[in-house]
């Protein structure tokens, strides 16, 4: 009978293939004896199970695999960006010393001696008269590029006291700008502290461009484990569909990363306040 | 007839510095002892010739202007000290009062402001440039010296009327997190510790 079916299902196999036919008739009962207990099913939804466990884990991985690539790429990316900073940096010092001790030292040299020339004529001293006017409008012009680089004796001075300075001198016709700090401490070191200046500035210069405030308060608090660096205006906020690095928040959102702070932005109908944490770092934080 | 005065003077700069002597030298009582390259040179040149006054450039390599000054003026406080920067900085013409210099001129200045800061300097005055002052936004006197903003006042105000957190936020259309902050901020400045205490604070500046 069974050698019926199996003729039936296979009907390749002929009965006189004897040793086929006798693997059939050892098999067969075996995997009928499989199918009749219920092992032959279990083992199938026990290999369909463990291939479905598998292909979860597997996927866990990929996804974990994905997850690690793209934490790494932001990380290359925001070293990347810290270093395209110090680059910027160092550059910007090395112009400004250029164009401070050459240019502008050349220019005071020259002023100091034209002054010191006897003339013969009232029309030389006229003529030179003329020459001191056009050097002091160009010594004028170099200080400004430069100090626009890196302030003088940066590094060696506070950052509140350059800050100070800064704002006393700041005069812009739409924007009443004031500036407030508590005690300073020297909690960080000049690279750092370059860092949060341009920080202040870029902010500032996006106040000063975009945000039709008509006043603006800058602070520098000096907290024991943290610098909170508040910018409030009372302009019109942000735009809300804009992305905010449209109009230069990308350099403070790469400082404040790159020295381990936090930025929180809240821009709304009364104006933007820019709340910065940065943390004050355990080596630096002894003279605090 | 002015009794003879002796300097030295310090700047990296030589064109300038010999500018500087032939300008000075013009004056029949001022004699140069010497010009220095840096600080460091200038404190040694001081110590051994010992002139009445140091005129001094403030960025100089190996000591700066700045840290000469305070070095002259804690070691050899009879030598009068006048800075010559091509730096207007506010906040740089009141450190170099606050380290002892006597005057402060800018190098774009001209012969007469230089032989009259000199002769000013010499009779005992200081002479510095007036300072611009910050535009100071107008806050309660009441509470000017603890350095408030306008916006803390604001708050303050807020709080004083039993606002919460939360309704401040509303009122001023700021997330609430930035209240916060301001509160946090105005605790500090007013040395605060807690709730009753600024509640104390409060009544007792008859808000």
């Amino acid at each position: 009978m069974s050698e019926e079916i199996l003729t039936h299902l296979i009907p390749s196999i002929t009965v006189t293939q004897e040793p086929i036919m006798y693997s059939l008739r050892l098999t067969h009962p075996v995997s009928s004896y499989l199918l009749s207990t219920g092992i032959l099913p279990a083992t199938c939804w026990g290999i369909a199970a463990l291939w479905i466990i598998v292909m979860i884990k597997r996927l866990d991985i990929y996804e974990k695999k994905q997850h690690d690539l793209l934490l790494q790429l932001e990380r290359q990316q925001t070293m990347m960006a810290i270093q395209e900073v110090s680059i910027q940096e160092a550059e910007r010092k090395r112009i400004a010393a250029d164009i401070h001790d050459e240019i502008g030292s050349n220019l005071a040299a020259i002023r100091v001696n034209l002054q010191s020339l006897h003339y013969r004529t009232a029309q030389d001293e006229q003529q030179a008269s003329n020459l001191l006017q056009l050097v002091d409008q160009t010594s004028q012009n170099v200080r400004r590029a430069a100090h626009n680089l890196v302030p003088p004796l940066f590094g060696h001075i506070p950052l509140t006291d350059i800050l100070q300075s800064y704002f006393s001198l700041l005069r812009t016709p739409e924007v009443l700008f004031h500036f407030c700090n508590n005690k300073y401490q020297p909690c960080f070191d000049a690279r750092q502290e370059l860092m949060l200046y341009r920080i202040v500035m870029e902010l500032t210069t996006n106040i000063i461009r975009h945000s039709r405030a008509s006043a603006a308060t800058i602070q520098l608090l000096y907290y024991p484990e943290y610098l909170e660096i508040l910018v409030e205006d009372d302009g019109i906020g942000l735009p809300l569909n804009g992305r905010p690095s449209g109009i230069g928040l990308s350099g403070v959102k790469t400082r404040v990363k790159s020295l381990g702070g936090k930025l929180h932005i809240d821009s709304g109908i009364s104006g933007t306040t820019f709340i910065i944490h940065i943390p004050v770092i355990p080596q630096h934080a002894a003279p605090c | 007839m002015q009794p003879p005065v002796n300097i030295i003077l310090a700047d990296d700069h030589t064109l300038f510095a010999d500018g500087i002597r032939s300008l000075l030298e013009q004056t029949p009582h001022i004699t140069v002892q010497g010009i220095a390259s840096n600080g460091q040179v200038l404190i040694e040149m001081l110590q051994r010739h010992q002139p009445d006054l140091a005129i001094l450039d403030i960025s100089m390599p190996m000591l700066n202007g700045l840290e000469a000054t305070k070095i002259i003026r804690r070691d050899m406080p009879h030598i009068r000290t006048i800075i010559l920067s091509s730096y207007s900085d506010p906040h740089l013409v009141s450190l170099s009062r606050s380290y002892g210099a006597d005057g402060y001129l800018m190098k774009t200045c001209n012969q007469y402001d230089l032989l009259q800061t000199i002769s000013r300097v010499l009779r005992g005055e200081s002479c510095f440039p007036q300072l611009p002052r910050m535009q100071e936004p107008e806050i309660d006197h009441s509470f000017r010296e603890f350095n408030l903003t306008r916006r803390e006042l604001e708050i303050l105000h807020l709080i004083n009327q039993q606002f919460t957190n939360q309704q401040i936020a509303t009122h001023l259309y700021l997330s609430i997190y930035t209240v916060e902050t301001h509160r946090k901020n105005i605790m500090q400045k007013l040395q605060l510790k807690s709730p009753a205490a600024l509640t104390r604070f409060l009544l007792e500046k008859g808000l």
